[in-house]
């Protein structure tokens, strides 16, 4: 069921204000639809003949808040929309671990394979969870760029940051994972054992 | 996340932008480039460096997103009809931005470019893209609309564009004449993408990536239009991705470093288009260092004035410095072509200065002179090392003066009247200093027995000197070895423990001579000298010196710890000082050809040419107050005579002369053509000419850094000679015809090459064991030391095979008596000529009957001695008209025994100018 436009419009102000409970209330209001579009992003269909995720957030943003809003509601929104699209992708891969979505492409070749590829992509999620706690735009940083595919520009410009704070903050936010994952041996926390090796 | 610490828009902005130019800066000199890129910001180079070495840790990470974004690839087929109206014919280009296709115009019935951009384009056209639609200019590829197409994929923008008929610019180069832009054809190319430019400048466009790729040709009825193409859609690419930010060899300095592209940037790369119209290569090889890039090279042979100057001037690192406009540089090669406006200029003569006065005076708006120069003494002799008392009243200076061929301190006021005479002991006295108060100065006494050198310090009215403290003996000092502090209790001392030892900057006190040392230079070096206080006294700076003629600044606390190297391209500088803030240095370097007065910021960057001023600077000196300057000229015009030796009694000729340095000539082997060093471009370069001194020509481009040494092979298709452009002196190979140089050695310092007969080996004096020795290593290999072959155990320098290939006849080093001869196989070594002069290791040569050398009377009269070597009779030759120039190599003797080239002073010396208005 559709939420009403003036909803979504207290919830991000409440968003603003700091308010997790909206955050979290919001998400789950966003959360079906993007789960549809990326559904049909992963499987290959091609909804409103398109496959550009950035604009069919925004599309799906007007739909829901009904009119162009502050800037920082938007960023909240695209946050959120990225995070949800995080989940969604996630729970895509584990449902079918055997497909083969995930292009890790850019992790160290001899973690590849040794790894298997889900590990790797909940290992990056788990840490994201923990990320959140302390460095919520790094979050949603790597949420827009990694998990939605945006250029650099589209996403300074949905957080409303400089494009080169936005770079700045994009690779803080890669070595902060890279380290992390190194350190438990790219397997998620839950299963990494004191004394594994590789 | 350290980086979290500083995390404002404006630091994000500058660290981020440096980041990427490092990045994209190839990593053999990534560090020194963001060193340089820094100014000496250690803060802010650490931001930046942990962010390059993270990247290349990260190697990727994350990067590529994980559901892959769609990029509009091929959004059309061909056959397809985009828009009900354009036919798509063919994928006609395709480019990191995006793809052009060509199609046709059902409409208009004619045929069209069609362009995507490979990310969407609808919510990412630029400004400039927009503006694009605004220029019609001929010479610009003209852009029609922008449409909008549904596809099964999604809303696709695209633009249409004139179809441009032809080849590129690059595709057309290597077919194109040699000199291209002096032909009608060349020249009109240029105008017109020139014109082009112009209008887009004119729209307020930066092209951003002008290139020869980016300019088509297209040829109707037998006329040529240039056509400017892809200019002001460029895209900022994504930060981390590899997509290019503009094509490498075109990027001006200032945008490697980070900076906003600009008209001027824009000019930097019509320069590079130009200079490659004009010989077909680029001005700097592809793989460049950005801080090889900061010097223009010279143009290459063949191109005349003012092009010449033109395209240096388009070169410049400082984009002030280049042309205003694309106007000027049109205009410029314009007045060029029609001759006029240099009708007058002696070919060669010509700096960016005097392009700059071309310019100015196409502008019609003459730059006047910010500093007024005046000699402040032109004594007989030569006057050095000034140095202003603490309240500028007073210069003190060294002069030859009364005493030929040593040296005393004499004082004169500002005003020019009052010569003092300070010291009148026996040997040579340099390098003054003031005491804070004036009262005093210290200065040097050399070419003394060893317990009489030392520092002397004397009232600066004359009267009692005493001597603060001993140092090493030394025969000449070529460099400023003290300064005093400006508190008064500290001199600062150029000294060494030992002959062996490269010389340290010392710490000494004023009180009672005890010293610290203060620099550690490596080993094999010349060392340390040329100390000068900072104005606040905390800090020096001073010269090491790596190799001969190369060195670089550097600045050590005066309390010590890791000296801070200030620049960091290898050339070679031979005064500094700092102006009265503290804030910057002003030193004279050769890194544009002759030596000229720079200024670099204290705290690093990139030095800056002080024009109008100080050329020939080897000693400066800069008042604490009254914006004044003082500098000693030195002044050299050496030329290339040629003396008959068959005894027909011809009067020796100046064969190779200009107004500048030629000197280091070599005979061909056949003897009808010459090779020699000339600063007459502006730079060191080796030049030949045929024998009678006529058809000069240009051989090499060298950059700046000294090159000289030319010797043909046996075979005369060669010329291998030695160059410094990155520090270490290596010798080079290169065609006698011109060509790329190969370089045949890279193992420590190796100089003054000659071949053998067979044409296999190339001697040369190396010090790669930590002396200097005679080393043969093969001709025809590239960085050969592999197979390099020592042949001299007790020292040796320049090396010339023996007529018989079973020895290699040499001088002993560079500051050594005697010409010896070594046999290749058994090592032994004998005394040719054991009284030829220190000095003299460059006047001598050999012929396939005689040795020849220059020596000296009683009267110190120079003759050309030679030595049949079978019968081992010697006799004198010839009466030289002026003295040898000492350590350079003054003389080729042809093979068939009937002339010897000799290299002489016409005029030199040295006089103080005094700079007013300094700032």
């Amino acid at each position: 069921m559709e939420p009403n436009a003036h909803e979504v419009t207290v919830l991000l102000e409440r968003v603003n204000s700091g308010d997790r409970e909206a955050e979290n209330r919001l998400y789950e209001i966003v959360m079906p639809h993007l789960r549809r579009l990326a559904q049909h992003l992963l499987s290959g269909e091609r909804p409103d003949h398109t496959l550009q995720g950035t604009e069919l957030v925004n599309r799906m943003y007007v739909r829901l808040a009904g009119a162009e809003l502050s800037l920082r509601d938007r960023a909240h929104f695209f946050a959120i929309a990225a995070r949800a699209m995080r989940r969604e992708l996630i729970d895509y891969a584990r449902s079918r671990p055997r497909a083969d979505i995930l292009p890790l492409d850019g992790l160290p070749e001899q973690v590849l394979e040794t790894h298997d590829k889900l590990d790797l992509a909940l290992t990056i999620d788990e840490l994201l969870d923990r990320m959140r706690e302390s460095l919520p735009l790094e979050c949603s940083i790597v949420e827009l760029k990694f998990f939605f595919g945006m250029t650099d520009e589209e996403t300074a410009d949905v957080l409303g940051l400089q494009l080169r704070s936005m770079q700045a903050r994009w690779q803080d936010a890669r070595i902060w994972l890279f380290e992390r994952a190194e350190a438990q041996q790219w397997m998620p926390a839950s299963r990494t054992r004191p004394n594994a090796t590789s | 996340m350290d980086a979290g610490q500083s995390n404002s828009p404006e630091r994000d902005e500058l660290v981020v932008n440096l980041f990427l130019a490092a990045m994209s800066h190839p990593e053999p000199g990534r560090d020194a480039f963001m060193r340089d890129a820094c100014e000496g910001d250690e803060g802010l180079l650490s931001l930046v460096r942990r962010r390059v070495d993270w990247e290349g840790r990260l190697n990727g990470f994350l990067l590529k997103p994980l559901v892959a974004r769609d990029r509009l690839d091929h959004p059309f087929t061909p056959g397809q009809l985009v828009g009900n109206r354009f036919r798509i014919v063919r994928v006609a280009g395709e480019g990191g931005m995006g793809v052009v296709y060509e199609a046709f115009d059902e409409k208009l019935r004619h045929r069209m470019a069609l362009k995507c951009p490979r990310l969407e384009f609808r919510k990412r056209l630029s400004p400039e893209a927009l503006k694009s639609l605004l220029v019609t200019d001929v010479n610009v590829c003209r852009v029609f609309e922008i449409h909008t197409e549904m596809t099964p994929r999604g809303e696709i923008d695209f633009i249409t564009m004139e179809y441009v008929e032809g080849e590129t610019l690059s595709a057309r180069l290597p077919h194109a004449p040699l000199r291209w832009l002096a032909t009608a054809e060349g020249s009109e190319i240029a105008r017109q993408i020139c014109s082009g430019i112009s209008a887009i400048h004119a729209a307020g466009i930066i092209h951003r990536d002008l290139k020869s790729g980016n300019v088509m040709l297209s040829t109707s009825a037998g006329s040529v239009r240039a056509v400017i193409m892809d200019f002001g859609i460029a895209h900022a690419a994504d930060v981390f991705s590899s997509e290019a930010r503009g094509t490498p060899s075109y990027l001006a300095p200032e945008i490697w470093k980070g900076a906003p592209a600009t008209v001027q940037s824009d000019i930097y790369a019509l320069g590079v288009l130009l200079w490659e119209m004009a010989c077909q290569r680029l001005p700097f090889a592809e793989n460049a260092e950005w801080t090889d890039r900061l010097v223009a090279p010279p143009a290459p042979s063949g191109i005349r004035e003012p092009l010449r100057t033109l395209l240096q001037c388009c070169l410049d690192a400082n984009p002030d410095r280049r042309p205003r406009s694309v106007g000027e540089v049109a205009a410029a090669l314009e007045t060029g072509h029609s001759r006029r406006w240099f009708a007058g200029l002696a070919a060669g003569a010509v700096t960016c200065g005097a392009a700059g006065a071309l310019l100015w005076s196409v502008r019609g708006k003459p730059e006047t002179a910010r500093f007024s120069t005046r000699p402040f003494t032109s004594f007989p002799g030569g006057e050095y090392e000034p140095a202003f008392s603490a309240n500028a009243d007073r210069i003190a200076f060294v002069w030859e003066g009364a005493r030929e061929g040593k040296f005393d301190i004499y004082v004169q006021p500002v005003t020019g009247t009052g010569l003092l005479r300070i010291t009148s002991a026996q040997g040579s006295h340099g390098s003054p200093a003031w005491s804070p108060d004036g009262s005093e100065i210290a200065f040097v006494r050399y070419a003394v027995p060893e317990d009489e050198s030392g520092v002397y310090i004397a009232g600066s009215s004359g009267g009692q000197e005493r001597k603060l403290t001993g140092m090493q003996p030394v025969h000449e000092l070529y460099d400023r070895h003290l300064d005093w502090s400006p508190s008064g209790d500290l001199l600062a001392l150029a000294d060494r423990s030992s002959s062996e030892e490269p010389f340290s900057i010392y710490s000494v006190s004023a009180r009672d001579g005890s010293r610290v040392r203060l620099t550690n230079p490596p080993a094999n070096s010349r060392g340390d000298t040329g100390p000068a206080f900072s104005p606040d006294g905390r800090s020096l700076v001073f010269r090491r010196t790596v190799s001969s003629s190369v060195n670089d600044l550097y600045i050590v606390s005066t309390a010590g710890g890791p000296a801070r190297r200030l620049t960091t391209d290898n050339r070679f500088s031979s005064a500094s000082a700092w102006t009265p803030s503290g804030r910057e240095i002003i030193f004279s370097s050769n890194r544009a050809g002759r030596l000229q007065l720079w200024r670099v910021a204290a705290a690093g960057g990139v030095p800056a040419l002080i024009p109008n001023t100080g050329e020939g600077a080897n000693f400066l000196s800069i008042a604490k107050r009254g914006s004044l300057l003082a500098y000693s000229q030195w002044y050299s015009d050496t030329n290339v005579w040629r003396y008959s030796l068959s005894g027909s009694g011809e009067a020796p000729v100046a064969l190779i002369s200009s107004t500048r340095e030629d000197i280091n000539p070599h005979y061909s082997p056949d003897s009808t053509r010459i090779a020699f060093r000339s600063t007459r471009s502006g730079q060191n370069e080796i030049w030949t000419a045929d024998a009678d001194g006529g058809n000069p020509r240009i051989l090499t481009s060298s950059g700046g850094s000294l090159t000289g040494t030319p010797r043909w092979s046996a075979d005369g298709r060669h010329i291998a000679y030695d160059s410094r452009p990155s520090g270490a002196s290596q010798i080079y190979v290169i065609p006698a015809t011109g060509g790329p140089p190969v370089r045949v050695t890279s193992a420590g310092d190796n100089v003054t090459p000659s071949w053998s007969a067979d044409g296999k080996w190339i001697y040369l004096a190396s010090n790669r064991s930590g002396t200097w020795q005679i080393w043969r290593t093969p001709a025809d290999m590239q960085d050969g030391d592999g197979k390099a072959q020592q042949l001299t155990r007790n020292g040796g320098f320049v090396p010339f095979e023996s007529p018989d290939g079973g020895s290699v006849y040499h001088a002993r080093g560079l500051s050594s008596a005697g010409l010896f001869r070594t046999e290749i196989a058994s090592g032994r070594e004998d005394v040719v000529v054991p009284d030829l002069e220190p000095g003299f290791w460059g006047q001598w040569a050999l012929s396939r009957r005689y040795l020849y050398w220059v020596r000296m009377d009683e009267n110190r009269r120079a003759s050309l001695y030679r030595r049949e070597l079978a019968s081992g009779e010697t006799r004198s030759v010839a009466l030289l008209l002026k003295l040898p120039i000492k350590d350079e190599n003054g003389l080729s003797v042809s093979m068939d025994d009937r002339w010897a080239l000799y290299v002489q002073g016409d005029q030199s010396g040295s006089d103080i100018m005094l700079v007013e208005g300094f700032r």
